[in-house]
């Protein structure tokens, strides 16, 4: 597989005009130009780590506490859907768990593996690289679904002492996490993907 | 990889300045998360709960998780989880109590929990009706040793946690009806709680654990009398029927009032213990009790019924209440016929200290001082009545000089016994009986028979011929006595009493003011003075007899033989005077009037004897007061003229030194001066006149001689003869007043015992003390049913809102 790199050409992170190599800045938006994005690698583990470390007091501390006649009550994530399941909400009980358990470590695992792989040359099909990284990119959005609900809540159910929802702490760490795993999944040139494979270059009998 | 390194670096990575060797700033990120994270988690290490077990009866409205712990509303911790004692008697609950008061969980941590309770006092907890129960925790400053585990308190306490105030205790052989949270109160105003209410099986009383607050506990001290003051009091006595019904609290839960009725009272320390009694009046009874160490319990045993003894009932010793009877029990005891015999024992105790006799330290002196009556005065016990109308019994502790011998059994349990004797015969119930019987032997029917023989008679009487002419006699009687007292003289009679009296009352004041006491007193006084003044002066006597001595030579030493041929002259002059014929009557006319004083004097001894016997009867009147202000000015008039005769002593030095003058005087010219003095005298006793002077003396005395006649054949002391027998007999007459006055007093007494009688009315049999004990009854009964229902209502609070 060649690449721009290999052709003597680079394209603007930005606005993605392709230039001659020998070119630093874009004639288009005058940004920065890089063959690679500098210290990918580097700042994607650094975000993920703190990602990763926010995770754990998001899960352990109540995301979300009920004040009901002076009763404070908090729910982690956990208790949530372990409450949902047992009153029989059985969709609302999965889709919680996807949204704020499955799909905030699995991308967190997933944009490991795909450093991991880039860092160490696995042996990885670039097509499998392309859809973690892919993925990744989907399922990022969907993140914030908890945030959303816990904030939606604590605006809409307000009436003083009898009942009201206020954000725990755990709502805050998820936040960040999930602010954090996704700085983490910027911060990946995806370009990388397709640098010097070892089995790709060797396959490739064009090099 | 060769490729790679073909590719030609963009110039823009290696202007890109990098620190610590190509490690990008990105990584402060995560280690700041790391450090924070680090800390957080050091600092909830740090702050972890720490786990207790309190052990609950039951788990109402306890919910793991849920349930807070608070002390004073401040939330401290929280349950954790709820289990089953191994013998599934209670429920543990283990909760977490916050790191930071770790410290002050020590044994004496109370831990009870807080549900809405409706009691008679109030309703309390309305909160948790809708938060839920919660347990709340009490705790004090003090660090003692630390403790995990806990049983909590059945009920909250009555004390609000970190109340102050004293806590006292109250021992009762009885309750009355006091509960928990009952009002302790002082002239009405509540100054404390009842606490607990528990029963000491060793005493066999109930012990009441009172709380008073802070600052009304300084007026509890060692003189402090608690009595029970339950809602409704009845008292029945001479002034009549009372019935005070205090708060309705009080009502529901009874109430206990206090008063320092001593003064002089120690202060006390936390849980004292003081007694409970039953009634205010018994409380102030008390004062007499605190020097409880000389106490003692005696028991006796009495034949007969003891019907109308009962605890409480007065032991008396000559009419003091020395102690009360505490306790009739029942003995088995085999007699010397080897027959069981049931005797009936009463024990009772005995205060010396109510008699006064405060120095018996001890129990011990006490039984001595009583073994030793007994066998000295023949104590002994016995029953008396208390009286006709009330017809209860006492014991009286009465020394019997007649008694057979006996000693105080000390040795015998549980109390020593003290030998009783019988209740004489002659008390007050047996002698109303014989009183009864005589009257029921009373021949009634005869008297009665004689009685309407009598009225026949009367009748017969009455319906003579000469009856009935009675009434007209008499009307002639009345009006010859009518006419009689028309009579001038009768009716004057009054007027010349009422002068008569008046003068007698003009003398006797006319006799009070000459104050003849008085001068007489007063006369004696200054008598004495003088011959104490005279016996001083006499002292000084020698001195001036040496004066004289001297004095006499000096005179030895004079030309005297001039002043004696002088002296002839003078001397032959006087005889010529002396030979008048005239000098001879007056020895005659001296002696003459001599006689009429000496007549006079004896009229006035008269007099005196009389006025002595007036004094007598004016002493037995009311005179005594005047004639003793009177004397009082006697004694100031005595004690002035003593002061005055104070300077004779004085006169006599002053005479001494003029005799010392005297003595330093040129005397020759003195006797020269003397010899011219006794020429003129020689000269004026030669003179003519001087023969006339003795008639004038003669006719002088003659003159006196007439005037004392006069004075006594004038009669002037035997009018006051009269005049003192009249006030005797006046005297005589209050006298006979005062006779009169023990009949009014008999009346007065007569009055007083229907009085009595009347009052008796009110006695324990009487329908007005059976219709209030009706009334009380049911009073009590509805204070029951209250009592239950409010007992109901706080065993189960929720019921009223459940309904079940």
């Amino acid at each position: 597989m060649t690449r721009a790199i290999d052709m003597g050409w680079v394209g603007c992170h930005t606005c993605g005009t392709v230039h001659e190599s020998d070119q630093t800045r874009c004639r288009t938006c005058s940004a920065q130009l890089h063959s690679r994005l500098p210290n990918s690698l580097q700042q994607t583990w650094a975000w993920l780590i703190t990602g990763a470390l926010f995770l754990i007091p998001a899960n352990m501390l109540p995301l979300l506490s009920n004040l009901v006649l002076g009763q404070n009550e908090g729910h982690t994530i956990a208790e949530g859907i372990a409450i949902f399941f047992q009153t029989g909400d059985y969709f609302v009980a999965i889709i919680i768990l996807i949204a704020s358990l499955l799909i905030p470590f699995s991308k967190i695992f997933v944009i490991a593996i795909l450093l991991l792989s880039i860092q160490f040359r696995w042996q990885l099909g670039n097509k499998t690289r392309l859809l973690l990284y892919e993925f990744v990119e989907f399922i990022g959005r969907w993140s914030m679904i908890d945030v959303f609900v816990v904030a939606l809540l604590a605006g809409l159910v307000k009436l003083g002492a009898v009942i009201s929802i206020l954000p725990g702490a755990g709502a805050i760490c998820f936040a960040l996490s999930v602010i954090f795993t996704m700085i983490a999944a910027l911060r990946i040139d995806s370009k990388m993907i397709w640098d010097a494979p070892p089995r790709t270059l060797s396959n490739d009998p064009e090099h | 990889m060769t490729q790679s390194t073909e590719i030609p670096e963009p110039e823009m990575h290696k202007r890109k300045t990098r620190l610590f060797g190509g490690i990008s700033l990105v990584w402060t990120v995560p280690i700041a998360a790391m450090i924070g994270a680090l800390g957080l988690a050091w600092n909830a290490y740090n702050e972890r709960d720490v786990e207790v077990e309190i052990q609950f009866a039951g788990a109402d409205g306890i919910e793991p998780g849920k349930t807070q712990i608070k002390f004073r509303n401040l939330v401290v911790g929280t349950v954790a989880d709820m289990r089953f004692s191994d013998d599934l008697q209670n429920v543990i609950v283990e909760a977490d109590i916050h790191r930071n008061m770790e410290r002050y969980l020590d044994a004496d941590t109370r831990f009870w929990l807080v549900t809405a309770k409706v009691t008679a006092s109030g309703v309390t907890g309305l909160n948790t009706l809708l938060s839920g129960a919660y347990i709340n925790v009490d705790w004090d400053a003090t660090q003692g040793e630390q403790a995990r585990s806990f049983v909590a308190l059945k009920e909250a306490p009555v004390i609000q946690p970190g109340a102050k105030g004293t806590e006292v205790i109250l021992s009762s052989p009885k309750t009355g009806s006091v509960s928990v949270g009952a009002p302790v109160l002082h002239k009405g105003v509540t100054m404390g709680t009842v606490e607990a209410v528990n029963y000491d099986e060793p005493s066999d009383s109930v012990r009441i654990t009172a709380f008073i607050n802070a600052p009304h506990d300084r007026l509890i001290n060692t003189g402090t009398r608690f009595w029970n003051a339950s809602g409704i009091n009845v008292e029945l006595n001479d002034k009549g029927l009372q019935l005070n019904v205090g708060s309705l609290s009080s009502v529901l839960q009874g109430g206990i009032e206090f008063d320092t009725t001593q003064s002089g009272g120690e202060p006390i320390t936390q849980k004292a213990e003081f007694d409970l009694y039953a009634t205010k009046a018994l409380a102030e009874d008390s004062r007499l009790d605190d020097n409880l160490r000389s106490t003692v319990t005696l028991s006796s045993s009495f034949e007969g019924s003891l019907k109308g003894l009962s605890e409480g009932s007065e032991v008396l010793f000559r009419g003091l209440k020395v102690g009360l009877v505490t306790n009739l029990s029942a003995l088995t005891e085999i007699n010397e016929e080897g027959a069981p015999e049931i005797r009936i024992l009463a024990s009772y105790t005995v205060q010396p200290n109510r008699l006064g006799l405060d120095d018996i330290e001890d129990s011990d002196e006490t039984l001595s001082l009583i073994a030793a009556m007994v066998d000295a005065s023949g104590l002994r016990a016995r029953l008396m009545p208390n009286s006709f109308l009330s017809g209860g019994l006492h014991v009286e502790l009465y020394e019997d000089p007649e008694a057979t011998v006996a000693t105080l059994d000390i040795d015998a349990t549980p109390h020593p016994i003290l030998p009783s004797i019988p209740t004489p015969p002659d008390t007050l119930s047996v002698a109303a009986e014989g009183v009864l019987d005589r009257v029921a032997n009373l021949p009634i029917e005869e008297l009665m028979d004689r009685i309407i023989n009598l009225v026949g008679d009367v009748n017969g009487i009455l319906a003579d011929e000469n009856t009935k002419a009675i009434p007209a006699d008499v009307r002639k009687l009345l009006e010859n006595v009518n006419s009689v007292a028309a009579s001038e003289g009768i009716q004057s009679l009054p007027d010349e009493l009422s002068s008569t009296i008046a003068s007698v009352r003009d003398i006797l004041q006319r006799f009070d003011e000459a104050q003849g006491v008085d001068n007489m007193v007063g006369a004696l006084k200054d008598l004495r003075g003088a011959v104490a003044n005279i016996a001083t002066a006499s002292e000084t006597l020698p001195e001036l007899l040496a004066d004289i001595d001297r004095f006499v030579g000096k005179a030895n030493g004079l030309p005297l033989n001039d002043l004696v041929t002088s002296a002839n002259d003078v001397l032959k002059s006087a005889d010529h005077f002396i030979s008048n014929e005239d000098m001879d009557k007056i020895p005659g006319a001296l002696s003459g009037a001599l006689d009429q004083a000496k007549l006079t004097l004896e009229d006035l001894r008269g007099t005196v004897t009389r006025a002595g016997s007036i004094l007598t009867d004016i002493d037995e009147s009311n005179t005594v007061a005047n004639v003793v202000a009177a004397l009082e000015d006697v004694k100031v008039a005595a004690a002035n003229i003593s002061t005055a005769s104070n300077g004779l002593p004085k006169l006599i030095d002053d005479i001494d030194n003029l005799v010392n003058t005297a003595n330093e005087l040129p005397l020759n010219s003195l006797v020269t001066s003397a010899d011219q003095v006794l020429q003129s005298a020689d000269d004026l006793l030669n003179n003519e006149d001087m023969d006339k002077v003795p008639g004038a003396l003669a006719g002088a005395l003659d003159a006196a001689q007439a005037t004392l006649n006069e004075l006594r054949e004038g009669g002037a002391a035997e009018n006051l003869n009269r005049t003192l027998q009249s006030a005797s007999t006046a005297a005589d007459n209050i006298s006979t007043a005062v006779k009169d006055l023990p009949k009014l007093a008999d009346q007065l007494e007569q009055l007083a015992d229907t009085a009595e009688a009347t009052i008796g009315a009110y006695g324990p049999k009487s329908p007005v003390n059976r219709e209030v004990q009706a009334a009380i009854a049911d009073l009590r009964k509805t204070v029951n049913s209250l009592n239950s229902l409010v007992q109901a209502i706080r065993r189960k609070p929720n019921s009223l809102l459940v309904g079940r």
